[in-house]
């Protein structure tokens, strides 16, 4: 009887024993390195959904258009106030509407909203529709549809516009004043702009102020 | 009556588990035990081994993934520069459009109303709430009201009567208000010819891209 019971109390404390190994070795070994394994299966889920959303990004077409909306945003609000090449849009609007610059004036760069306006006052020599095409000209090298913004050069803005007396005396409008051949004098200011948040008082780096080129 | 077993309590027939273990001494459940657990941690090990395989592969992977991640995100990146550049210039632009006057649209008005035998001498027009205090470098005309208002013209006209058609017709400009006479005066030029010199001011509203004609 005594031995019986000592080999059952030996047999519970084998399996006692057992379980105790199985239990630990699970809890302290196994256990871990499947939440671990767990965890990085998600961090590989999650990555390669990454993956999957940056290359459906870089395919898309907004990716694509990114690069040639900015090359061609560029053109209208440049980051540098680029002279020559307001030059260069100036002198072909004119060249265009038959209008002749007499003078060009940039001034110092001040801020306009979120970016910054370069001062440029223009006199130019023209007849009276000859000065609008120009205006017209240096209007539509940008133009804003809805939310789209298309040009072929680079925005400008006119504050001002003051016709002198021309070469006859008068400034001829209406259909008299077309047919005359009158020529007006138009101090025109414009504004160019560069992208960019505003420096308070900082000239053109490219520009300086208050100088006049006459053409 | 009560039923008495009178048998012997070793003479009694045993429970079901009373001959479980009746044969075994406890070094044998000892060894046997031992060996039993020694089978379990070997199990235990070889399954700890197998899930550290498992852990070393989705690191390998995890790496390899990142790695991917990492080069498509390089050829993304620029393009997301781009884009939310392109979107900041695109909104400095539509800001600054919408204060764009359409000074044309401002000449062919004023072409259209000027009556027969009116001619203008000088035209002195500034957008109200004007980006840049640019100031022309041209000296303000003779006979030209200085900046208390945004629209002046002088000129010469055949007689009062044009000057007053001049008056009415420029108050129907949606975009000028208050048109005022500022002066006006009987002259005789060079010619020899009489004429009503003029100067008209008025409130300027120009109007903006999009409305009214291109």
């Amino acid at each position: 009887m005594k031995l019986i019971s000592s080999g059952r109390i030996a047999a519970l404390v084998a399996v006692a024993v057992i379980l105790a190994v199985v239990i630990v070795g699970w809890a302290l070994l196994i256990s871990p390195q499947r939440s671990k394994a767990s965890d990085l299966s998600v961090q590989i889920d999650n990555a390669r959904v990454q993956i999957a959303a940056t290359k459906a990004y870089v395919s898309s077409p907004v990716a694509k258009r990114s690069v040639r909306d900015l090359r061609r945003l560029r053109r209208i609000l440049p980051d540098q106030a680029e002279a020559a090449r307001i030059l260069r849009q100036l002198t072909a609007a004119a060249h265009t509407a038959q209008v002749s610059i007499n003078t060009v004036t940039p001034q110092s760069v001040v801020p306009a909203g979120g970016a910054q306006a370069l001062p440029i006052t223009l006199t130019i020599d023209g007849h009276y529709f000859g000065i609008s095409t120009f205006l017209h000209l240096l209007r539509t090298q940008v133009a804003v549809h809805d939310a789209n913004v298309r040009g072929k050069g680079r925005l400008y803005t006119v504050d001002s516009v003051q016709f002198l007396t021309g070469s006859s005396g008068t400034v001829g409008t209406g259909a008299q004043g077309s047919a005359s051949g009158n020529t007006i004098t138009a101090t025109i200011a414009l504004n160019a702009f560069i992208f960019g948040s505003a420096v308070p008082g900082a000239p053109s780096t490219e520009t300086t102020p208050g100088a006049t080129t006459t053409s | 009556m009560q039923a008495v077993n009178l048998l012997p309590a070793y003479a009694r027939p045993a429970g079901r588990w009373s001959a479980v273990g009746k044969g075994v001494t406890p070094v044998a459940v000892t060894r046997i035990g031992g060996v039993v657990a020694a089978a379990c941690a070997l199990a235990i090990a070889g399954v700890y081994v197998y899930e550290r395989s498992i852990v070393s592969n989705r690191h390998a992977t995890l790496t390899t993934v990142q790695a991917r991640l990492t080069a498509v995100e390089a050829i993304a990146a620029p393009l997301r520069a781009a884009q939310s550049a392109s979107q900041a210039r695109a909104a400095a632009v539509r800001s600054i459009d919408h204060s764009r006057v359409r000074w044309e649209g401002i000449l062919s008005d004023l072409a259209r109303v000027m009556p027969n035998q009116v001619y203008l001498k000088t035209l002195n027009a500034e957008a109200a709430g004007a980006v840049a205090p640019a100031t022309p470098t041209a000296a303000p005309t003779p006979g030209v009201t200085a900046a208390s208002t945004s629209f002046t013209i002088t000129g010469v006209a055949a007689s009062q009567a044009d000057v007053a058609l001049v008056l009415d017709r420029l108050a129907l400009l949606p975009w000028l208000s208050d048109v005022t006479l500022q002066t006006l005066a009987r002259a005789v030029d060079t010619t020899g010819s009489v004429g009503d010199n003029f100067s008209i001011s008025a409130g300027f509203s120009p109007p903006l891209p999009g409305i009214g004609a291109q």
